[in-house]
């Protein structure tokens, strides 16, 4: 295709045209955020002065109030620690007395039970001592009687003769037939 | 072998001969022994086969068995008639009597005589000698005792006579 030169000069010029304007555009933007940003930076500093300033207030009436705080707390601290001990103190005091007043009801009631126990095992000893000798001497007795039995009736015994035995010895089978023993 | 009955007359002299326990097991260790003698010889009487081991009261049994014919001819009857003698022996009734004092073989004999005519049959005496029973007899038979001593009476008179002393 062919173009006429007019045209193209047309063409050229237009374009010179509009990279001058894109160009005086961008310097006029780059002035604007020139000052912007040294406008934002005079603010910046300013800002932070203000702030330095109010933060320390604000610091050092923080500290006031927590001095304030800590000392209040701190006394009803120690007020409250008097007050625990006390009652802690009372508490030991009154177990101390009803362990005291136990222990003693304890030793009574355990030498109560001692007495009451050897009284018992001395009742018992005593009680076996007389079954015992009571039972000695009811086998000595025993003893001494079959002694004076025996030697009574060997004494006896010697004094019938042959004859007398075989008499009651006839006797005692007399007396057998009448109570029909052999029957 | 032939299992022989003997009349009850054969055992009568043997039972007549004893009176108590002790002469009745004498008997029967003397017929046990008469055993032995019954091989040796296979024909002739017990008296002449045992010669002089038989006891003359023994012997004199035999010699009667033998007269009235009553003793068997053989060996092996022979045996039957001594087991059959042991045997009615241990089986006599027996009566236990118990005096104060060692008896003599009269009045044992006496006693005995007595016994046998009050139950109607010899009986065998079982005599034990008990001082402590003083005077008179304790009588056992068929499985009764009877006290007819003086022993209790006795010890009831000493034990008053202790206790009022």
């Amino acid at each position: 295709m062919n173009i006429p030169l007019p045209s193209i000069q047309v063409l050229f010029f237009a374009t010179l045209l509009v990279n001058v304007a894109f160009l005086i555009i961008l310097a006029a933007l780059f002035l604007l955020i020139s000052k912007i940003s040294h406008d934002s930076k005079h603010h910046a500093h300013d800002d932070h002065l203000q702030n330095k300033h109010v933060a320390k207030k604000i610091e050092e009436e923080a500290a006031e109030k927590l001095d304030k705080m800590i000392s209040l707390t701190s006394e009803n601290l120690e007020r409250e620690i008097r007050e625990q001990l006390s009652k802690l103190v009372d508490r030991a005091e009154a177990e101390s007395r009803e362990m005291t007043q136990f222990v003693a009801s304890q030793e009574e009631a355990i030498v109560k039970e001692s007495q009451a126990m050897v009284a018992n095992i001395v009742a018992k000893a005593e009680k076996e001592a007389d079954v015992y000798r009571q039972n000695q001497i009811d086998k000595v007795a025993g003893q001494i009687n079959s002694i004076v039995s025996s030697a009574a009736k060997d004494v006896l015994g010697r004094a019938i003769s042959i004859s007398e035995h075989e008499d009651l010895v006839s006797q005692a089978l007399e007396r057998a037939k009448k109570d029909k023993f052999f029957a | 072998m032939t299992k022989v009955t003997f009349d009850k007359a054969v055992f009568i002299p043997f039972a007549s001969s004893v009176y108590e326990t002790n002469a009745m097991y004498l008997l029967i260790e003397h017929l046990e022994g008469l055993k032995r003698f019954l091989f040796k010889d296979k024909e002739g009487t017990i008296t002449r086969k045992a010669g002089t081991f038989l006891s003359s009261n023994v012997a004199s049994i035999f010699s009667q068995l033998e007269t009235l014919g009553m003793e068997p001819p053989d060996d092996e009857k022979q045996l039957q008639l001594l087991d059959a003698v042991i045997e009615y022996l241990n089986n006599m009734p027996k009566v236990k009597v118990t005096f104060a004092f060692e008896p003599s073989i009269t009045f044992i004999n006496r006693i005995n005589g007595e016994i046998s005519k009050e139950l109607g049959q010899k009986v065998i005496l079982d005599i034990s000698v008990n001082q402590f029973i003083f005077a008179g007899a304790v009588f056992e038979y068929n499985g009764k005792v009877r006290d007819y001593s003086l022993g209790q009476k006795v010890d009831d008179y000493i034990e008053g006579y202790i206790k009022n002393a």
